[in-house]
């Protein structure tokens, strides 16, 4: 397995409260190489949070995560993160924002400049090299992101909500494009979205996420891609998902704190 | 002078046709003094030796110039200030990007310039000749001082308002703690040393005159006690303007490198609409 989480706990709430509610409660779940998975839920089910602890920004209260079987232990250039808000460099350009990733891992110049190229032309960002995020499209600034990630060549690429800040019709290039440039690359992708339909055209599997803070269900869509999101079946994943969602919104709409002291 | 109003031009964000009023402006100033000075000197208003001409402050110029040691003053005053202002600025950066970064040294500096701060840098300038003598030390030491605490004001809000996401994603990147600062940290912070270092060149100024005023024998603020004690009027307003176009040449300098280094920066109120 390329990434594990085993049974991860994770709340804000100082270890030291009586109740501490609990963001994530014992997600365990699993990617192997080149898949793609995404992180599906309402907004406050801690699928961000999930990213954060892949990423190493946050620290599980309890469990772990291991990516090719190593515990996370902090941020590192094994994983890639693409951010919502882009997070570009806005001093650097297109070229030097791309080739961050290379130069401080000690790449050489000359190579730094051959794989940032390369990357740059997997986005379709040729011509744009010298331009500054500033005077990028939203669109264009996310392909910069992306292109910045996978410049590190990372074992997982994480990615929150990467497309959430565009518009419709840009959202919807940005989807295909980013399954482009999945095939071609073939990295291990976790998706975190709430868009239904962003799921199930994108993923080898969709894990559904509770407001509880548990895994509701994993469901594997064996749809060849590119997939038409107005066949039979694409629809017929759509509705269970919606199914899955609302009974989970409903039923549990009051996130009440439950107890839970650590070892 | 055509970079004086291309500066100018940018930073307020005015449309070419203003320059005009401009010049129209700057050499009516000079022909209302000329013509006054003149008119005074043969009507006598008032004593005539108070308000010297433009002109009659060129000739005293001239002949400073003629005695070899106009160049002396301009040239000292220029070295004492960029060495003072380079020693306060450095020494600013380096200090507020440490009490920036962690927040047990910002509780330990904040009373402490609370303390300091409100103290005009002028009225140390006597402790700091007991502290260091008379030569060259103290004047830059006070240049340096006066330079130092706004630029450590400015430094420490531009390191605080870094936003996370970009340390974030730098870490991600397999950055380290030594290439977040340089890479992410100074550079989002550098703005805003800038305008510190804007702000504190006024007040290195200001040091400078006071500081050559007291016990120096060379400067711009020498030449302006040193005319003082001869009632040379013409070269006290000699000295006065020459330090004025030495605070514009090296304001451009400040105003070009940030220009150069701030070309990824667009935006601001200029840039709102299209006109």
């Amino acid at each position: 397995m390329k990434l594990a989480i085993e049974d991860v706990y994770k709340s804000f709430d100082p270890p030291t409260a009586s109740h501490r509610r609990f963001v994530l409660r014992g997600v365990t779940l699993q990617a192997a190489q080149g898949e793609f998975i995404s992180l599906l839920g309402h907004s406050g089910c801690g699928k961000s949070t999930l990213l954060n602890l892949i990423a190493g920004y946050i620290r599980p209260d309890r469990g772990q995560i291991l990516i090719d079987g190593m515990r996370v232990d902090g941020p590192g250039a094994d994983r890639g993160v693409v951010f919502q808000e882009y997070a570009l460099f806005p001093w650097y350009t297109v070229h030097e924002n791309i080739a961050f990733g290379p130069r401080v891992r000690g790449v050489p110049a000359g190579a730094a400049r051959e794989m940032t190229q390369r990357y740059i032309a997997l986005v379709g960002l040729t011509g744009f090299e010298h331009v500054y995020p500033d005077a990028l499209s939203g669109g264009m600034k996310q392909r910069v992101g992306i292109a910045r990630a996978l410049a590190n060549e990372p074992i997982v690429l994480l990615m929150d909500e990467p497309f959430g800040a565009l518009d419709a019709l840009t959202r919807e290039a940005m989807r295909q494009e980013l399954l482009r440039i999945w095939l071609q690359v073939r990295p291990t992708v976790v998706f975190v979205t709430h868009s239904i339909a962003e799921a199930v055209a994108l993923s080898d599997r969709i894990a559904v996420m509770s407001l509880r803070g548990t895994l509701e269900g994993i469901m594997p869509v064996e749809l060849p891609r590119p997939r038409d999101p107005h066949t039979p079946q694409f629809l017929g994943h759509v509705k269970t998902l919606e199914q899955m969602l609302t009974l989970n919104g409903t039923s549990s709409h009051a996130r009440d704190p439950v107890a839970y002291r650590g070892e | 002078m055509q970079d004086v109003a291309q500066v100018w031009r940018l930073r307020r964000g005015q449309p070419l046709a203003v320059d005009t009023t401009r010049w129209v402006t700057i050499a009516t100033f000079f022909l209302g003094w000329q013509a006054l000075a003149v008119y005074n000197a043969a009507h006598q208003v008032f004593n005539p030796v108070f308000l010297p001409s433009p002109a009659m402050v060129l000739g005293a110029g001239r002949d400073l110039l003629r005695a070899g040691v106009l160049y002396l003053h301009i040239l000292q005053s220029a070295w004492r200030l960029l060495i003072g202002f380079s020693l306060g600025t450095v020494a600013a950066v380096l200090v507020g990007i440490l009490v920036g970064r962690s927040r047990r040294l910002e509780s330990i500096a904040a009373p402490l310039l609370d303390l300091v701060g409100p103290i005009p840098p002028f009225a140390l300038l006597p402790v700091f000749i007991i502290w260091f003598g008379v030569g060259e030390l103290p004047k830059l030491v006070f240049i340096a001082y006066a330079t130092f605490l706004p630029v450590l004001a400015y430094t420490v809000d531009g390191v605080k308002s870094v936003n996370p996401l970009l340390i974030r994603s730098a870490y991600s990147l397999g950055a380290s703690e030594m290439q977040i600062f340089r890479r992410v940290v100074l550079k989002s912070a550098l703005p805003n040393i800038f305008v510190g270092m804007r702000v504190s060149l006024a007040l290195s100024f200001s040091a400078l005159v006071v500081a050559e005023m007291i016990g120096a024998d060379a400067g711009l603020g020498y030449l302006i006690i040193d005319s003082r004690n001869f009632f040379r009027m013409a070269n006290m307003f000699l000295a006065a303007s020459l330090i004025g176009v030495e605070y514009t040449l090296f304001s451009l300098l400040l105003g070009r490198v940030e220009a150069r280094l701030f070309r990824w920066r667009k935006g601001g109120y200029a840039h709102a609409l299209e006109r």
